[in-house]
């Protein structure tokens, strides 16, 4: 089933240059889908789009059978949850359990049944010992898994990740990359958008749509994508490690799989 | 012009409930023209560290030596030679396109030297040579600074710093939120600044980064230092005891080891040296 479908979608700020220049591609339900490309890609955008904070110029996005725009906001938003990139720009209660409350109270949720999701929740995230800390003492992983549990309380059918992870530092992004991976497997029916430019990242999930200069190259599975090589590294995009790896070894006169482990890599360089 | 901590302690808030001793018995050196990368998680002292350097903070106790500077509690009068303090050291802030706020990229880094007694006219000028070091044409001048994408905003904002002309340039996670290719051409410049005399002090979450450009680390955990070395050296022991991640570089080196095969550490710096140095010793 398809949960979103955006068509020809077109987009721009200033009414001169197109930011998102006829885009088209659908957002399976159940799926975990990555967004990439380089800064200034448009792909934050197109998250802006998909949560109805902006509205289309041309083109379409329908959106759990409704199409995107003022009016249905509301519903729409109903169904979508987003975490941003900077973690203390979306930290609003004074203490964790307030942030989490944020959204709850705003769904006018009954506060006997308020302190019983945010413990659920917070547990989700592991942050069930940090109710009571107020945000100055949290790191930036720690706030992000917060917001995460926010808007999973809200039982959204989609989350979209806008850059998440960018400035975290590795151990924050690590658990990010842990929550997500919990997060699927208790609840194979939430969708995940995730926005980024980290290639690593991106290869966890089921589906990736590169986009280059507000359009679409390419889209596939992390293998498909992987064949396009070339153009991800022309458009600025870090392969794995592994990959590159691989390749420049090739170029060398190995011939060596990237599909292998590491380990096994190694062990045939070594042979 | 070299720099020293010695014995350094920093306490915010102190003889409050808040206080909080972020920095405990500093002591190093960076010499001059080197490429020192800071490294150490989130909360360690990092950056408490580095605004020590053009005394935006004053120790606790203990001085910190820039030239002939002496950033200490005891030596109010040096405070009044603090402008030529901020002339050597130039400060690059995290997220530092937050701190643009001119209508032209001309005025934004000609606003500093203004402030150093520049007239208009030769700060303009200063403006036009220092964002070629930034690797931006002039076409850039009298475009709003707003209007440029995350990567060239943070070069428009280290050239305001480099407008000063400063000796020591200091950056604080430069890198964090740009793309693979603005991260590459960042430290290019940066290197390439290094490379013509200018003292790096770089602070980063990415061991990448200190494997490829550092001469020296310096690792920090909980407000002390915990490890002085060259990349070599640092990441030839195991460093998650300081939460560090090994570089998958040295982590192929390392299996490559283990498997007998000899390379030579001192050869790879990258990973392009990593493969030519595996085929060359292959080809043995």
């Amino acid at each position: 089933m398809n949960l979103i479908e955006v068509k020809n979608l077109s987009y721009s700020y200033d009414g001169k240059i197109n930011v998102l220049d006829d885009v088209s591609f659908v957002v399976e339900a159940g799926k975990y889908i990555s967004i990439i490309g380089h800064n200034g890609s448009g792909k934050s955008t197109i998250a802006k789009l998909l949560t109805c904070l902006l509205e289309p110029k041309s083109g379409s996005i329908v959106a759990f059978g409704l199409k995107a725009n003022r009016k249905n906001a509301r519903e729409i938003r109903s169904h979508t949850g987003i975490v941003f990139q900077n973690p203390d720009n979306q930290f609003i209660g004074s203490t964790v359990r307030d942030d989490i409350a944020f959204g709850l109270e705003n769904r006018q949720v009954k506060h006997e049944d308020m302190e019983g999701i945010i413990q659920e929740f917070a547990s989700k995230v592991n942050m069930s010992e940090y109710l009571d800390k107020e945000p100055e003492n949290l790191s930036g992983g720690q706030k992000q898994r917060v917001a995460i549990a926010g808007i999973l309380a809200m039982k959204p059918d989609v989350v979209i990740f806008d850059e998440a992870t960018s400035m975290l530092d590795p151990k924050g992004r690590n658990e990010i990359h842990e929550t997500i991976k919990f997060m699927r497997k208790e609840n194979p029916n939430l969708t995940l958008i995730s926005i980024t430019h980290d290639l690593e990242e991106a290869f966890a999930s089921d589906h990736i749509i590169v986009l280059n200069k507000g359009k679409v190259s390419f889209e596939g599975s992390p293998k498909e994508v992987l064949q396009h090589r070339k153009e991800l590294e022309e458009i600025g995009l870090d392969l794995p490690f592994k990959e590159k790896l691989v390749s420049l070894l090739n170029e060398k006169g190995f011939s060596l799989s990237s599909d292998e482990s590491l380990e096994r890599i190694v062990g045939k360089i070594c042979q | 012009m070299s720099i020293k901590f010695n014995q350094v302690y920093y306490t915010y808030s102190p003889k409050t409930p808040f206080e909080n001793e972020a920095l405990k018995n500093i002591n190093f050196e960076i010499k001059e023209g080197s490429f020192t990368c800071l490294v150490g998680h989130t909360g360690c002292g990092k950056s408490t560290l580095i605004q020590h350097l053009n005394g935006l903070l004053v120790p606790s106790s203990g001085e910190v030596v820039v030239d002939d500077y002496v950033n200490t509690k005891k030596n109010r009068k040096m405070r009044r030679k603090l402008r030529d303090l901020r002339k050597k050291v130039g400060l690059v802030f995290q997220f530092s396109e937050n701190q643009l706020f001119e209508e032209t990229v001309e005025d934004d880094i000609a606003f500093g030297p203004q402030n150093f007694g520049v007239k208009k006219e030769d700060a303009k000028l200063i403006a036009k040579e220092t964002l070629k070091l930034v690797g931006l044409d002039e076409s850039f001048l009298k475009k709003s600074p707003f209007d440029l994408s995350g990567g060239e905003k943070r070069r428009v904002a280290i050239a305001g710093v480099l407008a000063l002309k400063p000796d020591v340039l200091v950056l604080d996670e430069p890198t964090a939120g740009l793309d693979p290719k603005g991260t590459k051409e960042l430290l290019a410049m940066v290197k390439n600044l290094n490379d013509s005399g200018k003292t790096i002090i770089l602070v980063t979450h990415d061991i990448n980064i200190v494997y490829e450009y550092a001469d020296n680390v310096i690792v920090m955990d909980n407000g002390e230092v915990v490890k002085i070395a060259t990349p070599s050296e640092l990441f030839s022991e195991n460093v998650e005891k300081y939460s560090l991640e090994t570089p998958m570089i040295q982590k192929v080196t390392n299996m490559c080891f283990a498997k007998g095969l000899k390379l030579d550490i001192n050869k790879i710096k990258n990973l392009e040296s990593l493969v030519d140095e595996i085929a060359k010793v292959r080809s043995k």
